[in-house]
C-alpha cells in the first residue's frame, strides 16, 4: 500500500513537474512570440525605411541615366529593347515606344550589322562582362552618326539577363578625327611624294619623320619608316663622303643644330658634281624647341639651267651686237648701268662716260619727251614696246633710232629695262626722200592730166575751125586732087576732134566735174528707143537686135538719164562697130528690189556675135587708149576711149561694169547700176505740167533728126503745141530747107548720116546771107557727157536737150529761148482713152500725143489678123517654145493698145514656157479664149482708133 | 543553462534508473521548482549540480562518470534532433572545429542569453586533434563524454586523453587521436 501511495506520490509529483514545466514553456513560448512579433514589427519598419531609399535612389539614377549625356539602353539577352532613355530619343529620332521591342541590330548602319552582331556574340559566348565599340548608327531620318558602345551584360545565377548599353555620339569626334587623319595623311603624302629630302627630327635627334627622297639623297639603303625613331647623332659623320667638303658639312650642320634658327637655301656641292640646297626649320611649341625640319633639294639641273641661261643670254646679246642693234641697260631710275660696245658707236660716247648718267638727259631730245614718259609708265607696269625717237650723240649730231624696250625683272619687282636700239636714221632720210618724190610724182601727173585737158580744150577749137573751113572748101570748085587732100583733111580733123572729146570728157568725169542729176526715166521706153535708133541705122547689115526686158522693173525710176544714155549708147555703138553681122542683144534685168528699200539693181547686158576680145586684152580694156589691138585701131578706127568713159561713168554712178569675151565668139558686157525707185511724191510731180505751151511764141520749127521715132515724136509735140514744122532727116536736108524758109528755131539731132548735127550747125551759122543763120538752134544729144553740150555750145547752138526728153524738158527750153511769144492758138486736146482699154494707163503713155497714138493702133489693126492665125497655127501644132517667142514679142504691142489683160496672159504664157517648157492646160484655155474674142476687141480698137482720127482732125 | 540539459539529465535517470531513483533525486536535491524544468527554459547551473551530486549519492558512483556518461546521452540527442549541424560533415575533427566558430554561433542566435564553454582548436595532423575546454562551469568531463561520443559517432577508432587541466578545472586540454 506504501508502495503503491509512493508510486501515486511519484507520479502525482512527476505530472505536477510536466504540468510546471509545460506551463512554464508555454509561457516563454508566448513571450517568445511576442518577441518575435516585436522583432517582425521592426525588420517591415525598416524594410519599409529601405524601400523609400532604395525608391529615392533608384529615381536618382532614372534621372541620372534620363539627364545623361550618352546613350543608356537596355536589351533583353536576345538583343530586343527594353528600355531606351531620352537622349536615345534625342540622338536617334524614335520615341522610346518607338524603339522599345526592336531588335538594337535595327539601327545599326547596313555596312557594320554583321561585324556587330558577331562582336557581341563572342562576348556571349565567351562571357565578357563589359566590351566597348565603336560603329555608325541610322538615326530616324537615315543620317548615319558614329557612336562608342560600352555594353555590359548582367548574368544572374550564371545566367544572362540583361543588357546594359551606354552609347556616345562619336559624330564631332569622328569629324575632328577624320579632318585630322586626312590632314595628316595629305602632309604625309605631301612629305612622301615630294621632290625634297625631308628629315623631322625630334628634340633628342631621334627621327620622326624621313621620305624617301632624303634616303636616296644620302643613300640610306632602308625604308623611310624603317628609321623612324633613330638618333641622328652620328648621321652627319656617316653622310659626309657624299660631300665635296666633308668636314665643312659636319661642322655647319653642328654650328646650324646650336643657333637654332632658320636657314634657307644653303647650296651644298656634292662628290658626284651635283648640287643640293638645304633649308633648316627649328620647330618650337610655345618658344619650347621640339626638334627641327631638315629639307634637302636637288638643284643640278636648275643650277644647269641658269648655266646656260647664262650663256645663252652672252650669245645673244653677241649676236644683237653683231647685228648692230645697240644694246643700254637702265636702272628703274632711269640711269645708264650698261652701254654695250655697239651702242657706244652709235652714240659716240665711251661706256664710261655714259654709266651712272640719267639716259633721257644725256640722248632725249625735248620734243620727245612725252613719248618716252608714256614709254616709262608701260615699262613700269611690266609691258615692252617699240617706238621711233630721235637721240642726240656726243656732239651734238641727231640720229633716229627704233627702240625695243623691254623691263627687266627681278620676281615682281622691275629692276630696269634693256633696250635695243637700231639706228633708222638712213631709212627715215630715205623715207622722207621718198616722199617728197612721190609729191613730185602726183603734181607732175597732175599737170600732166591738166595739160592734156587744158590742151585738148585748146586744140578743139582750132580743129572746128579747120573742119569749118574745110567744110567751105567743099563749096569752092575743086579738082579731084585737091578733093582727095580736102577728104584727107576732113578725115583726120573729125578724128582728132573726136579724140580731143574723149579726152576732156575723161578728164571732166575723173576730175569729179560730172554731176548726177536724177530724173524720173522710163527705163523700158529709154531702152528700146536706144535699140531702135541702131536698128535704124545698121539697116543695110545684117544685124539682128532683140530686147529682153524684165517686167518687174519698176515703171519709173531715178536716174540720170544722161549718163544711162551715154553708158548704153557707148556699149550698143562699139557692139555695132564690131559686129559686121550677127546678133546683138540687150538684157534688163531687176537684181534686187525690196519693197521697203528705195535702191534697184539693174542689170544691163550687151551681148554681141561679133570680133570679139582676146583673153590677154580683156583686162585691160576698159583702161584709155587701149583697144583690143593696133589693127583693130586700123581697121575699125575709133580713139579707144569709150570704154574708159563707160567705165568711169559706172564708177561715178557706184556700179560695175564686167566684160566677158573670147577672140572671134562676140563679147558681152555687163553694167550693174545701183538705181532709185521712185517715190509716190515724185510721180506726183511728174503728172503735174510745170509749164503751159500756150505761153510759147514759136511759129515755124525745122525738125533736124535722122530718127523716124523721133522725128514722130516731136512733129507730135508740135501738132500738139500748134507750131508748124518741116522734118528733115539729116544736115543736107536741113540745109535745103533753110535756104528757101525762115524758121523761129531749130531741134538739131547731132548724130546724124550725111551730115551730123555739129557740121549742120556751122555751116548754118556760116552762111550769113542766109535768113535763118543767127536762128536759135537747139542741140539734141544722147551723150550724157557735160562736154557734149559744151561743145554744142561752143560750136554756136544755143541749147542743148539730151535724148530722150519729155515734152516738159523741150516745152522748157522753148519757153527759154522764146520768153512772151505767143504759140499759135493751139488749145489742149484733152482726150482720153476708152476705160474699156486700159484707159488711164493709155492716157499717160502717150500723154496726148495723140499721133502717136493714131501711129501705134494703125500698125497694131495692120499687123493683128496675121499675128492671130500665127498663133492658132503654133497652138494647133503645139509649138510652144514659138508661142513663147511670139507672145514675148507681141506683148509691148498689146499694152501700147491698151489691151491689158492679153498683154498680162501672154507674160504668163512666156513664163509658163520658160519654165516648163510647155503651157498649162489652164493657159492654153485662156490663149483660145483671148483669140476667139479677139476680133471683137478689135472692133473696141478700130472704134478707139476713129475716136483718134476725130480728135486729131479737130487739132487741125 | 539552457533547460533541454536537466531535461535530458532526468530523462535518462528515469530511463536508467526508474522514477523512483528520479524522485529521489528530485526531492534530495531541494530544487527552487520541484524538478520541474522545460527544454526551452533557462536555470540556474548550481541546480544541475545539486542534481548530480544527489544522483551520485543515490546510486553510488563518481561525478566524473556520471558526467561523462551523460555527455554521451547528451550527443546522441543533439545527433538526432540537431541534423543540420552534421551536413556535410563526414568526420568527428571538422565536426569538433566546427562547434566554436558555427554551431555556438548559430546557438546564439536563437538564445542570446545563453553563457557556452570556448572550444579551441588545432589540428596538429590528420590523426591527431588538440581541444582546449574553457569554461567557468568547469564541465570538463561532461565535455569528455561529449567528445567520445562524437568520435563514436562518426566511427572513428580514436582515443580521447586529457593532457592537462588548469585553474581547477576551467580549462581543460584534450588531445584526440585517431
Amino acid at each position: 500500500m506504501q508502495a503503491e501511495l509512493s508510486e501515486i506520490a511519484i507520479l502525482k509529483r512527476k505530472v505536477e513537474r510536466e504540468r510546471s514545466a509545460r506551463k512554464e514553456a508555454e509561457l516563454l513560448l508566448e513571450k517568445k512570440s511576442l518577441e518575435l512579433y516585436q522583432a517582425n514589427e521592426k525588420l517591415r519598419e525598416r524594410a519599409r525605411q529601405k524601400e523609400v531609399i532604395l525608391e529615392r535612389t533608384e529615381r536618382k539614377f532614372e534621372s541620372i541615366i534620363e539627364n545623361a549625356q550618352d546613350l543608356i539602353y537596355r536589351m533583353d539577352p536576345t538583343g530586343v529593347i527594353t528600355y531606351a532613355n531620352k537622349v536615345c530619343e534625342k540622338k536617334m529620332g524614335y520615341s522610346a515606344e518607338e524603339s522599345r521591342g526592336r531588335l538594337f541590330t535595327n539601327f545599326i548602319h547596313p555596312d557594320f550589322r554583321e561585324l556587330i552582331v558577331n562582336f557581341y556574340g563572342i562576348q556571349r559566348k565567351d562571357k565578357i562582362e563589359t566590351t566597348y565599340q565603336e560603329f555608325p548608327a541610322i538615326t530616324k531620318d537615315g543620317q548615319s552618326i558614329w557612336v562608342g558602345q560600352n555594353v555590359q551584360f548582367i548574368y544572374e545565377e550564371g545566367e544572362l539577363t540583361e543588357i546594359i548599353a551606354i552609347a556616345r555620339d562619336l559624330s564631332e569626334q569622328r569629324t575632328v578625327q577624320n579632318q585630322l587623319y586626312s590632314t595628316t595623311l595629305r602632309l604625309s603624302t605631301l612629305i612622301k611624294t615630294t621632290h625634297s629630302g625631308i628629315l623631322v627630327e625630334d628634340e633628342n635627334r631621334d627621327i620622326i619623320l624621313v621620305n624617301e627622297q632624303f634616303c636616296s639623297f644620302f643613300g640610306i639603303p632602308v625604308a623611310p619608316d624603317q628609321l623612324v625613331g633613330m638618333n641622328c647623332a652620328d648621321s652627319a659623320e656617316q653622310s659626309k663622303h657624299l660631300f665635296a667638303e666633308p668636314e665643312r658639312f659636319v661642322s655647319r650642320i653642328s654650328e646650324i643644330l646650336e643657333h637654332q634658327q632658320s636657314v634657307e637655301g644653303e647650296e651644298l656641292l656634292l662628290l658626284s658634281g651635283n648640287v643640293l640646297e638645304r633649308d633648316y626649320i627649328p620647330l618650337f611649341d610655345n618658344k619650347k624647341y621640339k626638334g627641327h625640319v631638315w629639307q634637302y633639294r636637288d638643284i643640278t639641273e636648275r643650277k644647269e639651267g641658269e648655266k646656260l641661261l647664262r650663256i645663252n643670254e652672252e650669245k645673244y646679246r653677241s649676236i644683237i651686237e653683231n647685228m648692230e642693234l645697240g644694246l643700254m641697260e637702265v636702272s628703274a631710275e632711269g640711269r645708264i648701268v650698261r652701254a654695250y660696245d655697239r651702242f657706244c658707236q652709235m652714240v659716240g660716247y665711251t661706256q664710261e662716260e655714259l654709266i651712272g648718267k640719267e639716259a633721257d638727259k644725256v640722248f632725249l631730245p625735248p620734243e620727245y619727251k612725252e613719248v618716252m614718259e608714256q614709254q616709262d609708265k608701260d615699262r613700269a607696269r611690266g609691258q615692252g614696246g617699240v617706238y621711233e625717237v630721235e637721240m642726240i650723240c656726243k656732239g651734238g649730231r641727231r640720229i633716229s633710232v627704233l627702240i625695243s624696250g623691254a623691263p627687266v625683272s627681278e620676281g615682281n619687282k622691275l629692276k630696269g629695262t634693256l633696250g635695243i636700239h637700231y639706228d633708222i636714221t638712213d631709212r627715215k632720210n630715205l623715207e622722207r626722200d621718198l616722199i617728197e618724190a612721190k609729191k613730185v610724182a602726183d603734181q607732175a601727173r597732175e599737170m600732166e592730166k591738166q595739160f592734156l585737158a587744158n590742151m585738148s580744150h585748146e586744140i578743139r577749137n582750132p580743129i572746128n575751125a579747120v573742119i569749118g573751113v574745110t567744110n567751105l572748101l567743099y563749096d569752092t570748085p575743086l579738082n579731084s586732087e585737091q578733093l582727095e587732100y580736102l577728104k584727107t583733111i576732113k578725115y583726120s580733123s573729125d578724128v582728132l576732134l573726136q579724140l580731143i572729146s574723149g579726152v576732156l570728157d575723161l578728164s571732166k568725169i575723173e576730175s569729179g566735174k560730172l554731176e548726177i542729176t536724177e530724173q524720173p526715166v522710163d527705163i523700158r521706153a529709154m531702152v528700146s528707143a536706144i535699140v531702135q535708133t541702131y536698128e535704124f541705122r545698121t539697116a543695110d547689115q545684117s544685124i539682128d537686135f532683140s530686147i529682153d526686158m524684165d517686167e518687174s522693173i519698176p515703171d519709173l525710176v531715178m536716174c540720170d538719164k544722161v549718163i544711162l544714155n551715154q553708158i548704153l549708147l557707148n556699149l550698143i555703138g562699139n557692139a555695132v562697130k564690131f559686129t559686121a553681122k550677127g546678133q546683138i542683144g540687150l538684157r534688163v534685168k531687176l537684181l534686187s528690189s525690196f519693197a521697203e528699200e528705195d535702191q534697184v539693181d539693174i542689170e544691163f547686158e550687151i551681148k554681141d556675135t561679133g570680133i570679139g576680145i582676146g583673153q590677154d586684152k580683156l583686162k585691160t580694156i576698159f583702161e584709155s587708149f587701149k583697144q583690143e589691138s593696133s589693127e583693130t585701131q586700123l581697121k575699125y578706127g575709133g580713139t579707144g576711149l569709150g570704154l574708159s568713159i563707160v567705165k568711169s561713168l559706172v564708177d561715178t554712178y557706184g556700179g560695175d561694169i564686167s566684160v566677158t569675151s573670147e577672140s572671134g565668139q562676140g563679147s558681152c558686157f555687163t553694167v550693174r547700176l545701183p538705181l532709185t525707185r521712185m517715190g509716190k511724191d515724185q510721180q506726183q510731180i511728174i503728172a503735174e505740167p510745170i509749164l503751159d505751151h500756150s505761153q510759147l511764141s514759136l511759129k515755124r520749127v525745122l525738125i533736124v533728126e535722122d530718127n523716124t521715132i523721133n522725128q514722130i515724136y516731136l512733129a507730135g509735140l508740135m501738132k500738139k503745141w500748134g507750131i508748124d514744122f518741116e522734118v528733115a532727116n539729116n544736115g543736107l536736108e536741113a540745109l535745103e530747107y533753110i535756104k528757101d524758109n525762115k524758121y523761129d528755131l531749130i531741134l538739131m539731132d547731132i548724130r546724124m548720116p550725111e551730115m551730123d548735127g555739129y557740121e549742120t550747125t556751122i555751116q548754118i551759122r556760116s552762111n550769113k546771107k542766109n535768113q535763118n543763120s543767127a536762128i536759135p538752134i537747139i542741140a539734141l544729144t544722147a551723150s550724157a557727157l557735160v562736154d557734149e553740150k559744151d561743145k554744142a555750145l561752143s560750136i554756136g547752138m544755143n541749147h542743148h536737150l539730151t535724148k530722150p526728153f519729155t515734152p516738159d524738158d523741150l516745152l522748157k527750153v522753148l519757153t527759154n529761148l522764146h520768153p512772151g511769144m505767143n504759140a499759135g492758138g493751139g488749145s489742149e486736146s484733152d482726150f482720153h482713152f476708152n476705160t474699156d482699154l486700159n484707159g488711164a494707163y493709155l492716157d499717160k503713155f502717150y500723154a496726148q500725143d495723140l499721133e502717136r497714138a493714131q501711129l501705134m493702133f494703125r500698125i497694131f489693126l495692120k499687123n493683128v489678123e496675121k499675128e492671130r492665125e500665127d498663133l492658132l497655127k503654133l497652138l494647133n501644132d503645139k509649138n510652144w517654145n514659138a508661142i513663147g517667142a511670139l507672145t514675148h514679142k507681141l506683148k509691148p504691142n498689146f499694152d501700147m493698145v491698151g489691151l491689158k489683160d492679153a498683154a498680162e496672159l501672154f507674160s504668163e504664157i512666156e513664163i509658163s514656157v520658160d519654165q516648163h517648157g510647155k503651157l498649162t492646160d489652164e493657159l492654153t484655155a485662156r490663149l483660145k479664149d483671148l483669140l476667139d474674142n479677139l476680133p471683137m476687141f478689135v472692133d473696141l480698137l478700130k472704134a478707139e482708133q476713129v475716136r483718134l482720127d476725130d480728135a486729131l482732125q479737130l487739132l487741125e | 543553462m539552457k533547460g533541454i540539459v536537466f531535461t535530458e539529465l532526468l530523462e535518462m535517470v528515469e530511463d536508467t534508473y526508474g522514477d523512483e531513483v528520479l524522485d529521489r533525486v528530485i526531492e534530495k536535491s531541494d530544487l527552487p521548482n520541484n524538478g520541474s524544468y522545460s527544454a526551452v527554459g533557462t536555470y540556474d547551473h548550481a541546480e544541475l549540480v545539486k542534481l548530480v551530486v544527489s544522483l551520485s549519492e543515490e546510486v553510488n558512483e563518481e561525478i566524473p562518470t556520471l558526467l561523462k556518461v551523460y555527455g554521451h546521452h547528451i550527443f546522441r540527442v543533439f545527433a538526432q534532433n540537431y541534423p543540420q549541424f552534421f551536413e556535410g560533415v563526414n568526420d568527428a575533427f571538422t565536426f569538433l572545429e566546427s562547434i566554436e566558430n558555427h554551431i555556438h554561433v548559430e546557438v546564439r542566435k536563437l538564445y542570446p542569453d545563453a553563457e557556452l564553454p570556448t572550444f579551441d582548436s588545432i589540428r596538429v595532423s590528420d590523426h591527431e586533434l588538440k581541444l582546449t575546454y574553457m569554461s567557468t562551469r568547469k564541465m570538463g568531463d561532461f565535455a569528455q563524454g561529449l567528445i567520445e561520443e562524437c568520435m563514436k559517432h562518426f566511427q572513428e577508432k580514436s582515443e580521447v586523453k586529457v593532457s592537462s587541466v588548469e585553474d581547477d578545472g576551467a580549462k581543460v586540454y584534450f588531445v584526440i587521436t585517431r
